[in-house]
């Protein structure tokens, strides 16, 4: 994990996509509908085993945010059209999900 | 998954509506222990701050045990300007603390969210003024209180205050983690009680056992930690609410070197850490 993890920017690149520059010099890109499923809060994710609790409704539009905004020097809060606010995305998960999502892309690349 | 984008909106910062405007650089003074003497290193480097030059500002966040004010002399708020409350000063140093909010030892028996709220309007509902450092005395543990400071503020660097003892080391390394987690550097680390001063023979004396200082300089790769006596006649000083005038003392000198000491090794940390290009506080508003 990387510690003092800061954002340089952040920015909507498309209404699907948001696009971080961290303080490691990388950018990446978020899918907004992933980010809701990998809320962290004790509503969508158990707290003991860490299984994911929430999932999206296929007969519902994607869900996508309203609004981003900083917490203190380590996380972002996102508030989501289906109201849902309630998770606090630390600097440190948010960069390791990137980085999970950056190999999965390239292990897809390479089958 | 790596991607640059040619026409990157970023997102604005938010305009200072706070009283904390004009505050450049807020530091906590943090223990899982209590009884280690937080407040009391609190006020001490806060009057080393303001020795060296600098304009500084006491915010007790301490809601449940208020005692900078018994230690400062501080009175009740001046009044109001617009919605901020202008705080007491003593020797031109602004203190806001619980305590300034209740009647004599009347308990704020409050529960959490409550005391979150008190904090935070603490931090943004107080008429600060130009300072170049906050230092906040943080309750012990890693409560609420806390949670909502690491949330409403940016906090340039934490001290963190342990007693030698192997009882205080253990929450002592708690409040560490929980500095980690929320990405408050460790700028500084006193061992507090150290010693005691003995008035009758001029020499200091260990009285407490352990060396939790030196553990935790160890774990945190810190290049020194600061030792701090206890000396009975500072604490009479603090208990006539003369604490931010204890340097006057003859046998407090080691002491405020030792404080001085750390003053300039944190500033030397905070230029070390400046980063002038990372977002502070923004918000994001999603375009459809």
């Amino acid at each position: 994990m990387v510690s003092g993890l800061q954002i340089r920017e952040i920015w909507q690149e498309d209404t699907d996509t948001l696009m971080i520059h961290w303080s490691t010099g990388e950018h990446m890109a978020y899918d907004v509908g992933l980010l809701r499923e990998e809320c962290p809060c004790a509503a969508c994710r158990d707290e003991i085993t860490g299984v994911r609790l929430y999932a999206p409704r296929m007969d519902q539009p994607k869900v996508r945010p309203h609004e981003i905004a900083s917490v203190g020097s380590y996380a972002l809060k996102i508030t989501f059209d289906d109201l849902h606010s309630s998770g606090l995305y630390s600097f440190a998960g948010l960069y390791d999900l990137g980085k999970r999502q950056s190999m999965g892309v390239e292990a897809a690349a390479r089958t | 998954m790596s991607a640059t984008t040619s026409n990157p909106q970023q997102a604005k910062k938010k305009r200072p509506v706070s009283g904390l405007a004009q505050v450049k650089a807020i530091y906590a003074v943090v223990s899982g222990k209590g009884g280690v003497g937080k407040s009391s290193v609190t006020v001490m480097l806060a009057r080393a701050l303001q020795l060296a030059g600098y304009r500084v500002g006491i915010l007790d966040a301490d809601i449940y045990g208020p005692s900078i004010p018994t230690m400062t002399g501080a009175g009740r708020p001046a009044g109001m300007k617009g919605d901020f409350v202008i705080p007491p000063r003593v020797q031109d140093i602004p203190i806001v603390s619980a305590a300034m909010f209740s009647q004599g030892v009347e308990a704020h028996s409050l529960r959490g969210p409550l005391a979150s709220q008190f904090v935070r309007q603490f931090f943004e509902q107080v008429a600060w003024g130009p300072l170049d450092y906050l230092i906040v005395d943080l309750p012990p543990g890693t409560g609420d209180i806390h949670l909502t400071m690491a949330q409403t503020v940016r906090i340039q660097g934490a001290v963190v205050v342990t007693t030698p003892q192997e009882v205080a080391l253990q929450d002592v390394q708690r409040s560490v983690a929980h500095l980690k987690k929320v990405q408050i550097p460790v700028s500084g680390l006193v061992e507090n009680m150290s010693g005691i001063f003995c008035p009758h023979c001029d020499q200091k004396h260990a009285f407490l056992p352990g060396n939790a200082g030196s553990i935790l300089q160890d774990q945190l790769r810190l290049e020194r930690h600061y030792k701090l006596y206890f000396d009975p006649e500072v604490a009479n000083y603090a208990d006539q609410g003369k604490l931010l005038a204890c340097e006057q003392l003859p046998s407090a000198q080691e002491l405020f070197v030792c404080l001085q000491t750390m003053v300039e090794d944190l500033f030397e940390v905070e230029s070390r850490q400046a980063q002038p290009n990372f977002l502070d506080k923004f918000k994001l508003k999603w375009r459809k």
